[in-house]
C-alpha cells in the first residue's frame, strides 16, 4: 500500500498573492487585447471579463465565528480594488471547489450591484482563520498471477 | 472550436453555476438564453462572446493558493468569446 500526502501551502496570503499576480498580468494586457479584440469584431461595444479557476486541490476556507465560509476574491480587497480601478473589467467567473462538486460564481460588474462586493463586511476580517487542509492519498498495487497454460 | 472554448462550455453546462446578486444573476440568465455559441480564438488566438450585438472578450487565467513558486500562474493566456448566432 502507498501513501502519498500532498504539499499544502494555503493561507490568505498566497490566495491573495497569487490571485493578483494573474489579474495585474491580465490588466497589464488590456491594450494588447483591446487590439486583437477589433481585429476580429467590428463591434464597437466590446466587454471584457475573466474566467479565474482556482486549481488548488483543497477548497479555500475560513473559519468565522465557528462556521465555514469558501474563500471568493471577491472577499479580498485588493482584488476589489483592482476591479474597481479597472472598468472594463465587466464580468467574472470564478470557478472552484466546494469539497463535494465545482462551481462557478458569475459577477457582473455593474455600477449598482458591485457595491455589494466592496462593503468591508463582506471581506476576510483580521479574526478569520483560514482551515488548512490536507490531501492524503492511498493506492494499492495486486499482482494476480496468471493461470497456468495460459 | 478552441479547446478552451470547449473546456469553458462544458465547465459552464457541468458546473452549478451561482450568483450572490440579483444584477449578476440577470445578466447571466440573459447570456445563457441568447443561444449562444463559443466561436474563435483571440489574444493567441481565443474567443469573444456575442449577445444583444456586444461582444465580451474573456480571458482565463488560473492560481493555487497552495503554491508559493512565482510561476505557478497564468500558464493559460486565453480568450474566450461566445458569439450569439
Amino acid at each position: 500500500m502507498q501513501h502519498h500526502s500532498f504539499r499544502n501551502n494555503g493561507s490568505l496570503e498566497n490566495y491573495n498573492k497569487n490571485l493578483l499576480r494573474s489579474l495585474k498580468h491580465h490588466i497589464s494586457r488590456y491594450e494588447t487585447y483591446q487590439c486583437n479584440a477589433k481585429k476580429i469584431s467590428n463591434e464597437k461595444a466590446i466587454e471584457f471579463g475573466f474566467v479565474i479557476d482556482n486549481t488548488s486541490i483543497m477548497p479555500d476556507l475560513i473559519k468565522r465565528d465557528g462556521k465555514l465560509l469558501i474563500i471568493t476574491p471577491f472577499m479580498m480587497p485588493d482584488f476589489v480594488k483592482q476591479i474597481k480601478l479597472n472598468k472594463w473589467i465587466k464580468h467574472i467567473f470564478y470557478i472552484f471547489t466546494n469539497m463535494s462538486k465545482r462551481q462557478i460564481l458569475y459577477v457582473y460588474v455593474g455600477k449598482n450591484n458591485f457595491k455589494y462586493y466592496e462593503d468591508d463586511c463582506n471581506h476576510v476580517q483580521l479574526n478569520d482563520e483560514y482551515v488548512q487542509l490536507k490531501a492524503e492519498s492511498l493506492s494499492v498495487n495486486l499482482i494476480i498471477p496468471r493461470k497456468k497454460g495460459n | 472550436m478552441k479547446n478552451a472554448a470547449k473546456k469553458f462550455m462544458r465547465q459552464l453546462s457541468e458546473y452549478e453555476l451561482i450568483t450572490i446578486d440579483e444584477k449578476s444573476n440577470n445578466r447571466i440568465n440573459k447570456i445563457l438564453s441568447s443561444n449562444f455559441k463559443v466561436e474563435f480564438g483571440f489574444d493567441s488566438p481565443d474567443i469573444p462572446l456575442i449577445y444583444d450585438a456586444k461582444m465580451i472578450a474573456l480571458e482565463e487565467f488560473e492560481f493555487d493558493s497552495s503554491k508559493t513558486k512565482k510561476n505557478q500562474v497564468n500558464k493559460k493566456k486565453k480568450l474566450l468569446s461566445l458569439t450569439e448566432k
